[in-house]
């Protein structure tokens, strides 16, 4: 950051009431709540969706129950499979995208956001009309004499899986087609120059400078599908909730908000914990890779 | 002059192959579902003919024009609030040096990094605290929450290109602080706002977690009436809609493509 | 030896090379000049293989190699920004083409070791790029383009990224090494001096061919072109025709009716054709009194010194309108010491009959 805009009498007679707003709200909706989130997770239910404080660490104890657990190793198992497909299937894409210019850049771009403008649970759902028994897949199989009896592609881990990874796929797309783009194409060059092969080059090369787009597509990806309950609710069957599902159904139906609070301070631990040690490790800000 | 690419990066039969199978794969449920919407029958599993009676129950649905005038309103109203104060918090980082701005700016992009879902509960939590009646002012107000760390982010990318000594300069001829900010900041980082503004607006329109949970009775938006009628199962009207969404998007960026697309030109010119 | 046979290459209608024809020999410094969009930088992209031609040749040593890959050519390119891996250290930048080679990293780490000494960079070996100077990453550049023993290196404006007192104190440091490797050297450049000062011979270009080729004193005394003569360095212009003719000497006749005599022997010229004469202003010289007997003389009147320390550069205004530039050396023992020329003034311009170049076009 350049020295002359810090000292800029301009800004330093204006700035604290510029901070204000900014301030009251972080505080007001995000500081304040989280403590609330803290101090209920430590309480005990009541009748119709009531608390009483009363710090204790029962529904602490209560989240690692086997049943629990399992969940939660599911919901870690199936985000990072999505994580991995998404990277598999999206930096080819976002490669592709970054190596070519003019008007076909912008329709192929604009395929990968159009996604985002129609709505997220139509998307999702739209795979009903495919995986179900009649669906797409199944009929033309079965009008083709591949199979009998259609397959069960619904309301299991298979239709979540593929729900998740197609939710997730454009924001694993976006930040990598931005990091290739950042690369100076003389450096690209370079490397060929010295003899190395596209392959070499890939590899030792463009791989790692495009670094930073694939950190960020895998925080875009990781930590919504760590929280996700849509997907499986629309998708999925009994073998396939996840801790979001569990989440929304003791604020919503069992009305346990303690437990559901417990829960919900576990799950910003899985994420925050390690997001935090990486950016000490890394020593990278947040708004670095964010961004 | 534009990059060649006579080196052939990115051109690898495996790199072809797999973004051919993205886009296929991106696009099929898109595609089946605009073509059920025409499909007469009730049920996707038969094709009952062409017809566009999902088309004319879904103009007759009044609870869904409610909805879509609800996002439409939560959606202006958050955007509006959402890019003033993330603007703000913009400035705020770029400009200066206090005590608590490391603090500060990771505490207004963590709500970008914590799953949706916890900061809905959050709210709802906070909501219940001060006995706010869950509704629209609550949805606004929870949508204003998460717009702002996207705006801030948006505009501080912006301001990375904005040459600060042209303000110096508007000191130096004479100016106020106020004109200074509207002749000469404003104009200048006025495309990072509006691409701010945008954005906050396509995610309160789009929002479905978060609305969930601060959402109470006769406050519908419209990916929550979709929820409910995925729920109660009624699909052809949601292929319908679905469509009506996918044009409307095309149609827009289309046209915003070809508007910029002019200027740029008048501008070479 | 390097030759392009009938080069071109086309950008929808624009052609930045047409079809351009050049030989240079091994072992040569070799310098493509010209003004910005010339094409030389394309040229040399051609010939490091980073775009395909449209149409033509480039052959290496007998050798067609038109269609090969960058990574099969054995020429090795030093970039405009130098394009070093920001990811890897100056060490493992130098060693990039050796571990490619797949040779042994014992091997590869004396061969690079000895680089870094060659260049200077000895305590740099783990530097990354952003931890060097301009000066440094440009030998990092060199260094890491030489390793591969390449049978011509391509520079790419490697001076245009530095300093000016860096970029006098590289252009001497890269002829020496140039000497030193025995390497073919094609540089590109749009700064006449530095292809001046370094370059065993010239390509002039100009809207992708080449408008002059020659040695830096042929393209600098003998332009073939006026396009070259006011490209390389300051010259006045005067077009001519030619009134009589003897064996050695021809009157020539400006647009203005001045008449002067002009000694020229080739014999090729007749009477009636139309030239150009390029005159050099350090080939002028200002003089309060009349000319000598072997010198053409005009009278005009100073307009304007610019001044430049070591020398001065004085705009006379002869013939009522045409402005001549004249160079004298500041500080020597001349008659201006005593009292200098003055804004204003009217003197005498004089050149030797001997002195100027005819441009035939």
């Amino acid at each position: 950051m350049d020295t002359s805009s810090q000292n800029n009498l301009l800004y330093r007679s204006s700035k604290y009431y510029l901070l204000l707003p900014s301030y009251f709200w972080v505080i007001v909706f995000f500081i304040l709540p989280l403590i609330l989130l803290f101090t209920i997770s430590f309480a005990s239910k009541q009748t119709y969706g009531g608390y009483e404080i009363n710090f204790h660490l029962d529904n602490y104890a209560r989240a690692i129950d086997p049943i629990y657990l399992k969940i939660a190793i599911r919901t870690f198992f199936y985000s990072i499979t999505t994580t991995i497909f998404c990277f598999l299937l999206g930096y080819p894409i976002a490669y592709y995208i970054s190596f070519t210019d003019g008007f076909k850049k912008v329709v192929l771009m604009f395929l990968i956001l159009l996604p985002f403008w129609t709505n997220f649970l139509i998307r999702v759902y739209s795979w009903n009309t495919i995986l179900g028994s009649y669906g797409l897949i199944n009929s033309s199989l079965i009008s083709l004499g591949v199979i009998d009896t259609p397959f069960d592609l619904l309301n299991n881990y298979i239709s979540v899986n593929i729900g998740l990874l197609y939710g997730e796929l454009p924001y694993m797309v976006l930040p990598i087609v931005a990091s290739i783009d950042r690369i100076d194409r003389s450096i690209l060059e370079a490397s060929s120059d010295l003899g190395a092969s596209k392959y070499y080059t890939f590899f030792n090369v463009t791989l790692p400078l495009s670094m930073p787009g694939i950190i960020s597509g895998v925080v875009f990806v990781l930590i919504p599908t760590l929280g996700q309950f849509v997907i499986p609710d629309l998708l999925g069957g009994n073998d396939s909730f996840m801790i979001g599902n569990i989440i929304t159904n003791q604020f919503i139906v069992v009305r346990d908000w303690p437990f559901g609070s417990t829960l919900s301070v576990y799950m910003m631990g899985f994420v925050m914990i390690p997001l935090y040690l990486y950016l000490r490790y890394s020593k990278l800000s947040l708004n670095s890779v964010i961004s | 002059m534009s990059r060649k690419n006579d080196l052939k990066f990115g051109r690898g039969k495996s790199v072809i192959l797999l973004t051919i199978v993205g886009f296929i794969f991106l696009y099929t449920p898109i595609i089946v579902l605009i073509i059920y919407s025409f499909n007469y029958s009730r049920f996707s599993s038969t094709w009952g003919g062409w017809s566009l009676q999902w088309y004319y129950k879904l103009f007759d649905d009044s609870s869904m024009w409610l909805a879509i005038k609800n996002s439409l309103l939560i959606g202006i109203v958050s955007t509006i609030f959402a890019t003033i104060l993330g603007t703000m918090s913009a400035l705020v980082i770029k400009r200066f040096v206090f005590k608590t701005k490391t603090l500060f700016t990771n505490l207004l992009f963590v709500p970008i990094v914590i799953p949706e879902i916890v900061l809905g509960i959050l709210l709802l939590l906070l909501y219940n605290l001060i006995k706010l009646e869950l509704g629209l002012t609550s949805i606004i107000l929870a949508h204003i929450t998460f717009s702002i760390p996207f705006v801030t982010l948006v505009v501080l990318n912006n301001l990375k290109n904005f040459d600060s000594t042209i303000e110096e300069v508007g000191m130096d001829l004479g100016a106020t602080p106020w004109q200074i900010f509207w002749k000469i900041t404003f104009p200048n980082i006025s495309t990072g706002i509006l691409a701010g503004a945008l954005l906050a607006f396509t995610l309160s329109i789009e929002d479905f977690t978060i609305t969930f949970f601060t959402s109470g009775p006769g406050a519908t938006t419209l990916p929550l009436k979709i929820y409910s009628m995925i729920k109660f199962g009624i699909t052809p009207e949601i292929n319908a809609i679905s469509t009506l969404l996918v044009l409307f998007t095309t149609i827009i960026l289309g046209v915003m493509y070809f508007i910029l697309n002019k200027q740029e030109k008048k501008i070479l010119t | 030896m390097l030759e392009l046979i009938s080069l071109s290459k086309k950008y929808g209608n624009f052609k930045a090379v047409n079809n351009l024809n050049l030989v240079v020999k091994e072992g040569e410094f070799f310098s493509l000049l010209g003004p910005s969009g010339c094409g030389k930088t394309t040229t040399l992209r051609l010939i490091a293989g980073f775009e395909q031609p449209t149409s033509g040749k480039i052959q290496l040593n007998g050798k067609d190699i038109t269609e090969l890959p960058p990574f099969q050519r054995n020429i090795n390119t030093v970039f405009q920004h130098f394009a070093l891996f920001p990811h890897l250290s100056a060490f493992n930048n130098i060693a990039f083409g050796l571990r490619i080679k797949k040779k042994k990293e014992n091997e590869i780490k004396q061969q690079v070791t000895e680089m870094l000494k060659f260049v200077s960079l000895e305590g740099k070996s783990d530097s990354l790029p952003n931890q060097l100077s301009g000066g440094q990453q440009q030998r990092v550049a060199l260094a890491r383009a030489l390793i591969n023993q390449p049978s011509i290196l391509l520079l790419d404006e490697p001076l245009g990224a530095l300093d000016e007192k860096l970029r006098d104190q590289m252009q001497v440091e890269l002829s020496n090494l140039q000497k030193k490797v025995g390497i073919t050297f094609i540089f590109v450049t749009h700064n006449q001096e530095e292809a001046l000062t370094m370059a065993d011979r010239i390509a002039v270009m100009k809207d992708g061919t080449i408008d002059h080729l020659g040695t830096p004193d042929e393209i600098y005394l003998k332009p073939s072109s006026t396009f070259t003569a006011s490209f390389i360095g300051n010259t006045n212009l005067f077009k001519c025709v030619i009134e009589t003719k003897t064996e050695n000497s021809l009157m020539l006749r400006t647009e203005n009716n001045f008449v002067f005599e002009k000694f020229d022997a080739s014999g090729d010229n007749i009477v009636g054709k139309n030239l150009t004469i390029s005159l050099r202003p350090e080939q002028i010289r200002l003089s309060r009194n009349n000319p000598h007997k072997n010198e053409n003389g005009l009278k005009g009147i100073i307009k304007n010194e610019i001044f430049y320390g070591d020398m001065s550069i004085f705009w006379v205004t002869v013939l009522e309108n045409i402005r001549v530039a004249v160079s004298m050396q500041n500080y020597v023992a001349s008659e201006n010491v005593s009292k200098p020329f003055q804004e204003g003034e009217e003197v005498f311009i004089c050149w030797d009959k001997k002195s100027g170049h005819l441009i035939t076009e």
